[in-house]
């Protein structure tokens, strides 16, 4: 019953889900409230290791967006491989400071590379042009 | 400006991600902004730039080595206008998340008894997923 409920809730929100995984609080914070406040409904995550539980535990993720550089054991490209191979349908945006990194992101409609420093206007038109591709046919 | 007319800041610290998500999105949508964290460096780091917060929902156990219980004393000393509310458990936080709700500027037909049960059906979801792992 109780997970009946909860999916029911899950679904009735229409917004797209983005779930933020950065490690540094202050980009969490302003990246997150830009995003929200842009219509997106925002989850924030701290590690590679709660974007996992994340995904696992609730029935919608549009998109996760993601430092390649995270603190602990998984980073942002294992992360990404994860999404990969079990939620495939999520799509993927990674971000990183060192432009090299972009050139281990995975090519496809539905996986994006952003370099850091990144203005939040332009990573909401890049979540957007992502989730449209994901949803077009 | 009009602090009737703001919309009120609460700031959950809380270190499970699935509590955190499910008490913040509850507060959302009672008509609050409500700002992230899971440790005490993120409370200072809001604070220190001169960022309002009301309300600080803060959990006992905390990320880094600062608990809650250090973070409520220091705040109370130090920034006296903020409200400290000292949480423990699920249903403690979802308890106090609900009371914060009856005052907040959009009412929402949930109980806190519904709130902690989100967060416990998406923990049994986790312990599913790690058995499968």
């Amino acid at each position: 019953m109780e997970a009946v409920a909860t999916a029911q809730q899950e679904s009735v929100d229409r917004r797209k889900v983005v779930l933020l995984v950065e490690d540094e609080f202050r980009i969490r914070w302003t990246t997150s409230e830009y995003l929200r406040d842009a219509g997106f409904r925002v989850i924030e995550a701290t590690s590679a290791y709660e974007a996992i539980e994340v995904i696992s535990c609730l029935t919608r993720v549009d998109i996760v967006f993601c430092d390649v550089n995270l603190n602990g054991e998984i980073n942002g490209h294992l992360l990404a491989r994860w999404v990969a191979k079990y939620h495939p349908d999520v799509a993927m945006l990674l971000t990183s400071g060192d432009p090299s990194a972009s050139a281990l992101v995975a090519t496809g409609r539905t996986r994006g590379f952003v370099p850091k420093p990144y203005l939040l206007a332009d990573l909401q038109l890049q979540l957007e042009e992502m989730l449209e591709r994901r949803y077009s046919k | 400006m009009n602090k009737n007319t703001e919309q009120q800041v609460v700031m959950v610290v809380e270190p499970d991600v699935l509590v955190r998500m499910v008490v913040a999105d509850h507060l959302r949508e009672c008509g609050y902004k409500v700002i992230e964290g899971v440790a005490a460096a993120d409370v200072w780091a809001v604070l220190q730039i001169g960022d309002h917060i009301d309300v600080l929902l803060v959990d006992l156990d905390l990320a880094g080595d600062v608990d809650g219980f250090t973070v409520a004393t220091r705040i109370r000393q130090t920034y006296a206008d903020v409200d400290v509310i000292l949480t423990s458990g699920i249903s403690d936080a979802a308890d106090k998340a609900q009371d914060l709700c009856e005052d907040g500027a959009l009412k929402k037909p949930y109980q806190a008894k519904d709130v902690a049960a989100r967060i416990k059906t998406l923990q049994a979801r986790r312990r599913v997923s790690k058995n499968k792992a």
